[in-house]
Protein backbone atom coordinates (compact mmCIF):
# COMPACT_ATOMS: atom_id res chain seq x y z
CA UNK A 1 0.00 0.00 0.00
CA UNK A 2 2.88 2.14 0.78
CA UNK A 3 4.24 2.09 -2.62
CA UNK A 4 0.92 2.67 -4.19
CA UNK A 5 0.66 5.96 -2.31
CA UNK A 6 3.79 7.33 -3.12
CA UNK A 7 3.58 6.35 -6.84
CA UNK A 8 0.02 7.92 -6.85
CA UNK A 9 0.29 10.85 -4.53
CA UNK A 10 4.06 11.94 -4.71
CA UNK A 11 4.21 14.80 -7.72
CA UNK A 12 0.54 15.98 -7.26
CA UNK A 13 1.46 16.58 -3.15
CA UNK A 14 4.68 17.65 -3.72
CA UNK A 15 3.82 20.07 -6.72
CA UNK A 16 0.92 21.42 -4.68
CA UNK A 17 3.10 22.02 -1.80
CA UNK A 18 5.70 24.29 -3.74
CA UNK A 19 3.13 25.87 -5.54
CA UNK A 20 1.71 26.57 -2.11
CA UNK A 21 4.72 27.93 -1.09
CA UNK A 22 5.67 29.74 -4.46
CA UNK A 23 2.36 31.53 -4.52
CA UNK A 24 0.93 31.46 -0.92
CA UNK A 25 -2.81 30.26 -0.29
CA UNK A 26 -3.82 31.55 -3.82
CA UNK A 27 -2.83 28.20 -4.89
CA UNK A 28 -5.39 26.39 -3.50
CA UNK A 29 -8.32 29.50 -4.48
CA UNK A 30 -11.00 27.05 -5.60
CA UNK A 31 -11.47 26.16 -9.02
CA UNK A 32 -14.64 27.47 -10.95
CA UNK A 33 -17.13 24.08 -10.53
CA UNK A 34 -15.22 23.33 -7.40
CA UNK A 35 -12.75 21.09 -5.84
CA UNK A 36 -14.75 17.42 -6.03
CA UNK A 37 -15.59 17.96 -9.44
CA UNK A 38 -11.81 19.51 -10.14
CA UNK A 39 -10.19 16.43 -8.33
CA UNK A 40 -12.85 14.06 -10.17
CA UNK A 41 -11.61 15.04 -13.78
CA UNK A 42 -7.85 14.58 -12.39
CA UNK A 43 -8.75 11.33 -11.18
CA UNK A 44 -10.78 10.46 -14.35
CA UNK A 45 -7.76 11.67 -16.75
CA UNK A 46 -5.23 9.48 -14.54
CA UNK A 47 -7.71 6.00 -14.96
CA UNK A 48 -7.49 6.77 -18.89
CA UNK A 49 -3.80 7.57 -18.95
CA UNK A 50 -2.96 4.83 -17.18
CA UNK A 51 -5.00 2.31 -19.10
CA UNK A 52 -4.57 3.87 -22.65
CA UNK A 53 -0.82 5.40 -22.49
CA UNK A 54 0.93 4.38 -19.28
CA UNK A 55 0.54 0.48 -19.27
CA UNK A 56 1.46 -0.41 -23.18
CA UNK A 57 4.26 2.25 -23.05
CA UNK A 58 5.72 0.96 -19.48
CA UNK A 59 5.39 -3.05 -20.59
CA UNK A 60 7.90 -1.74 -23.46
CA UNK A 61 10.17 0.72 -21.90
CA UNK A 62 10.29 -0.74 -18.35
CA UNK A 63 8.98 -4.36 -18.50
CA UNK A 64 11.13 -4.68 -21.61
CA UNK A 65 14.09 -2.58 -21.89
CA UNK A 66 15.30 -1.57 -18.81
CA UNK A 67 13.88 -5.21 -17.39
CA UNK A 68 16.29 -6.79 -20.53
CA UNK A 69 19.23 -4.32 -19.47
CA UNK A 70 19.47 -4.55 -15.88
CA UNK A 71 21.59 -6.91 -15.39
CA UNK A 72 24.00 -5.49 -17.85
CA UNK A 73 24.29 -1.96 -16.77
CA UNK A 74 24.86 0.35 -13.62
CA UNK A 75 21.45 1.53 -12.23
CA UNK A 76 22.42 4.99 -13.63
CA UNK A 77 23.49 3.93 -16.81
CA UNK A 78 20.70 1.89 -17.51
CA UNK A 79 18.80 5.10 -16.60
CA UNK A 80 20.86 7.03 -19.15
CA UNK A 81 20.10 4.56 -21.81
CA UNK A 82 16.56 3.88 -21.29
CA UNK A 83 16.12 8.08 -21.06
CA UNK A 84 17.83 8.34 -24.48
CA UNK A 85 15.75 5.69 -26.23
CA UNK A 86 12.69 6.85 -24.36
CA UNK A 87 13.21 10.45 -25.43
CA UNK A 88 13.91 9.22 -29.04
CA UNK A 89 10.64 7.76 -29.10
CA UNK A 90 9.27 10.78 -27.76
CA UNK A 91 9.54 12.50 -31.49
CA UNK A 92 6.93 11.63 -33.66
CA UNK A 93 5.06 13.34 -30.40
CA UNK A 94 6.71 16.64 -31.25
CA UNK A 95 5.82 16.42 -35.33
CA UNK A 96 1.94 15.55 -34.12
CA UNK A 97 1.53 18.30 -32.52
CA UNK A 98 4.06 20.54 -34.75
CA UNK A 99 3.16 19.53 -38.15
CA UNK A 100 5.98 18.39 -40.22
CA UNK A 101 7.04 21.75 -41.34
CA UNK A 102 11.26 23.18 -41.68
CA UNK A 103 10.13 24.61 -38.32
CA UNK A 104 9.31 21.73 -35.92
CA UNK A 105 12.30 20.11 -37.97
CA UNK A 106 14.74 23.09 -36.78
CA UNK A 107 13.07 22.90 -32.75
CA UNK A 108 13.04 18.78 -32.66
CA UNK A 109 16.74 18.52 -31.69
CA UNK A 110 16.15 21.38 -28.86
CA UNK A 111 13.08 19.21 -27.89
CA UNK A 112 14.65 16.42 -27.71
CA UNK A 113 17.37 17.79 -25.36
CA UNK A 114 14.90 19.04 -23.20
CA UNK A 115 13.03 15.90 -23.21
CA UNK A 116 15.83 13.69 -22.39
CA UNK A 117 16.59 16.36 -19.48
CA UNK A 118 13.62 15.82 -17.75
CA UNK A 119 12.76 11.92 -18.70
CA UNK A 120 16.56 10.75 -17.55
CA UNK A 121 15.39 12.11 -13.60
CA UNK A 122 11.88 10.48 -14.41
CA UNK A 123 13.57 7.30 -15.25
CA UNK A 124 15.89 7.37 -12.72
CA UNK A 125 12.86 7.19 -10.64
CA UNK A 126 11.12 4.22 -12.78
CA UNK A 127 14.12 2.27 -12.17
CA UNK A 128 14.08 2.95 -8.72
CA UNK A 129 10.24 1.84 -8.51
CA UNK A 130 10.74 -1.12 -10.44
CA UNK A 131 13.63 -2.44 -7.74
CA UNK A 132 12.18 -1.55 -4.92
CA UNK A 133 8.96 -2.92 -5.57
CA UNK A 134 9.91 -6.14 -7.16
CA UNK A 135 10.32 -5.57 -10.45
CA UNK A 136 6.56 -3.91 -11.18
CA UNK A 137 5.42 -2.62 -14.32
CA UNK A 138 2.32 -1.75 -12.77
CA UNK A 139 3.64 0.41 -10.14
CA UNK A 140 5.99 2.42 -12.79
CA UNK A 141 2.58 2.95 -14.94
CA UNK A 142 0.94 4.48 -12.43
CA UNK A 143 3.52 6.57 -10.97
CA UNK A 144 3.34 7.51 -14.62
CA UNK A 145 0.10 8.01 -15.06
CA UNK A 146 -0.19 10.12 -11.71
CA UNK A 147 2.85 12.56 -13.15
CA UNK A 148 0.83 12.95 -16.57
CA UNK A 149 -2.72 13.30 -15.03
CA UNK A 150 -1.02 16.38 -12.73
CA UNK A 151 0.71 18.09 -15.10
CA UNK A 152 -2.27 17.45 -17.55
CA UNK A 153 -5.12 18.43 -15.38
CA UNK A 154 -4.25 19.59 -11.77
CA UNK A 155 -1.35 21.91 -12.28
CA UNK A 156 -4.20 24.38 -13.91
CA UNK A 157 -6.10 23.97 -10.75
CA UNK A 158 -3.10 24.68 -7.94
CA UNK A 159 -0.35 26.78 -9.70
CA UNK A 160 -2.08 30.07 -10.81
CA UNK A 161 0.69 30.62 -13.37
CA UNK A 162 1.95 30.44 -16.39
CA UNK A 163 2.47 27.32 -18.55
CA UNK A 164 5.97 27.69 -18.43
CA UNK A 165 5.47 27.98 -14.00
CA UNK A 166 3.12 24.79 -14.27
CA UNK A 167 5.97 22.97 -16.42
CA UNK A 168 8.85 23.81 -14.17
CA UNK A 169 6.74 23.49 -10.75
CA UNK A 170 5.44 19.68 -11.45
CA UNK A 171 8.93 18.82 -13.55
CA UNK A 172 11.14 20.34 -10.47
CA UNK A 173 9.18 17.46 -8.23
CA UNK A 174 10.64 14.74 -10.51
CA UNK A 175 14.13 16.15 -10.75
CA UNK A 176 14.38 17.31 -7.00
CA UNK A 177 12.85 13.36 -5.84
CA UNK A 178 14.97 11.65 -8.51
CA UNK A 179 18.07 13.43 -6.73
CA UNK A 180 17.52 12.99 -3.58
CA UNK A 181 16.94 8.97 -4.43
CA UNK A 182 19.97 8.87 -6.77
CA UNK A 183 22.15 10.71 -3.72
CA UNK A 184 20.66 8.44 -1.10
CA UNK A 185 20.67 5.60 -2.61
CA UNK A 186 24.44 6.20 -4.12
CA UNK A 187 23.38 5.70 -7.49
CA UNK A 188 22.06 1.97 -7.09
CA UNK A 189 18.52 2.94 -7.41
CA UNK A 190 17.22 0.45 -4.91
CA UNK A 191 19.51 -2.46 -6.97
CA UNK A 192 21.49 -4.58 -4.45
CA UNK A 193 25.36 -3.52 -4.60
CA UNK A 194 26.46 -7.22 -5.27
CA UNK A 195 24.02 -7.17 -8.48
CA UNK A 196 25.64 -3.85 -9.59
CA UNK A 197 29.08 -5.48 -9.09
CA UNK A 198 29.00 -8.29 -10.94
CA UNK A 199 27.82 -5.89 -13.70
CA UNK A 200 30.94 -4.27 -13.88
CA UNK A 201 33.05 -4.85 -17.03
CA UNK A 202 29.95 -6.41 -19.14
CA UNK A 203 30.08 -5.34 -23.05
CA UNK A 204 27.08 -3.51 -23.96
CA UNK A 205 27.80 -2.88 -27.66
CA UNK A 206 24.90 -5.58 -28.84
CA UNK A 207 22.21 -2.58 -29.40
CA UNK B 1 8.70 -18.81 -43.82
CA UNK B 2 12.53 -18.23 -44.53
CA UNK B 3 11.98 -14.86 -44.64
CA UNK B 4 10.29 -14.87 -41.07
CA UNK B 5 12.65 -17.05 -39.76
CA UNK B 6 15.38 -14.65 -40.96
CA UNK B 7 13.90 -12.07 -39.67
CA UNK B 8 13.39 -13.55 -35.95
CA UNK B 9 17.20 -14.30 -36.21
CA UNK B 10 17.61 -11.31 -37.12
CA UNK B 11 15.32 -9.65 -33.94
CA UNK B 12 17.19 -12.03 -31.86
CA UNK B 13 20.73 -10.92 -32.71
CA UNK B 14 19.35 -6.61 -32.04
CA UNK B 15 16.54 -7.10 -30.06
CA UNK B 16 16.71 -3.43 -28.76
CA UNK B 17 17.16 -2.48 -32.48
CA UNK B 18 14.34 -4.01 -33.51
CA UNK B 19 11.86 -2.96 -30.36
CA UNK B 20 12.83 0.71 -31.20
CA UNK B 21 12.05 0.49 -35.18
CA UNK B 22 8.88 -1.28 -34.53
CA UNK B 23 7.82 0.93 -32.07
CA UNK B 24 9.85 4.16 -33.49
CA UNK B 25 8.06 3.54 -36.87
CA UNK B 26 4.32 2.84 -35.48
CA UNK B 27 4.75 6.20 -33.39
CA UNK B 28 5.95 8.39 -36.85
CA UNK B 29 3.67 6.62 -39.57
CA UNK B 30 0.59 7.37 -36.75
CA UNK B 31 2.31 11.30 -36.39
CA UNK B 32 2.10 11.63 -40.12
CA UNK B 33 -1.65 10.30 -40.43
CA UNK B 34 -4.23 13.50 -40.04
CA UNK B 35 -7.24 11.55 -39.14
CA UNK B 36 -5.46 10.26 -36.38
CA UNK B 37 -3.55 13.46 -34.85
CA UNK B 38 -6.81 15.27 -35.50
CA UNK B 39 -8.80 13.14 -33.64
CA UNK B 40 -10.57 14.77 -30.78
CA UNK B 41 -12.36 11.24 -30.00
CA UNK B 42 -11.05 10.63 -26.87
CA UNK B 43 -11.88 12.67 -23.80
CA UNK B 44 -9.92 15.76 -21.98
CA UNK B 45 -8.22 16.37 -25.12
CA UNK B 46 -6.17 13.53 -24.87
CA UNK B 47 -4.43 12.58 -28.27
CA UNK B 48 -5.10 9.21 -30.09
CA UNK B 49 -1.86 9.40 -31.85
CA UNK B 50 -0.22 8.78 -28.19
CA UNK B 51 -2.76 5.57 -27.56
CA UNK B 52 -1.24 4.09 -31.00
CA UNK B 53 2.56 5.01 -29.81
CA UNK B 54 1.90 3.64 -26.75
CA UNK B 55 -0.02 0.40 -28.11
CA UNK B 56 3.43 0.06 -30.67
CA UNK B 57 5.97 0.05 -27.58
CA UNK B 58 3.84 -2.78 -25.90
CA UNK B 59 3.50 -4.32 -29.62
CA UNK B 60 7.17 -4.51 -29.92
CA UNK B 61 8.00 -5.93 -26.94
CA UNK B 62 5.41 -8.38 -27.35
CA UNK B 63 6.88 -9.16 -31.00
CA UNK B 64 10.45 -9.25 -30.05
CA UNK B 65 10.07 -11.27 -27.03
CA UNK B 66 8.42 -13.57 -29.07
CA UNK B 67 11.19 -13.67 -31.45
CA UNK B 68 13.67 -13.82 -28.77
CA UNK B 69 11.78 -16.56 -26.96
CA UNK B 70 9.23 -18.17 -28.75
CA UNK B 71 5.36 -18.72 -27.02
CA UNK B 72 6.78 -20.13 -23.98
CA UNK B 73 8.48 -16.78 -23.94
CA UNK B 74 5.89 -14.82 -24.30
CA UNK B 75 3.60 -16.45 -22.25
CA UNK B 76 6.03 -15.97 -18.82
CA UNK B 77 6.97 -12.76 -20.34
CA UNK B 78 8.01 -10.42 -17.60
CA UNK B 79 6.42 -7.54 -18.51
CA UNK B 80 3.11 -8.99 -19.41
CA UNK B 81 3.07 -10.55 -15.93
CA UNK B 82 4.02 -7.88 -13.69
CA UNK B 83 1.92 -5.51 -15.81
CA UNK B 84 -0.56 -6.41 -13.63
CA UNK B 85 1.05 -7.30 -9.97
CA UNK B 86 2.46 -5.23 -7.76
CA UNK B 87 5.58 -8.07 -6.85
CA UNK B 88 6.87 -10.44 -9.40
CA UNK B 89 8.65 -13.16 -7.60
CA UNK B 90 10.96 -15.04 -9.13
CA UNK B 91 11.47 -12.81 -12.49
Amino acid sequence: VRWYLIALLSVPVGATLISLVIYGPQALATPSGGWPRALAKVVAVFVVQLVLFQLAEEIGFTGFLQHHRQDRYHPMKLTLYVALLWAVWHVPDHFAEEGWGVEALISAPVVFAIGFVSLFFARALFVWFYNRTGFSVLLVAIFHASFDAAISQLSYDVVPGSNTARFLIFSGVVVVFATAVIIATKGQLGRAKEAVETQAGVSDLDM
Amino acid sequence: MNAWSSAGRGVARRPVLAFMLISLGIGFVTAAIPPIVDSEILPFGLPLHGVFMSLGAGLAAFLVTAALSGRAGVATSHAAVCAGEFRCAGT
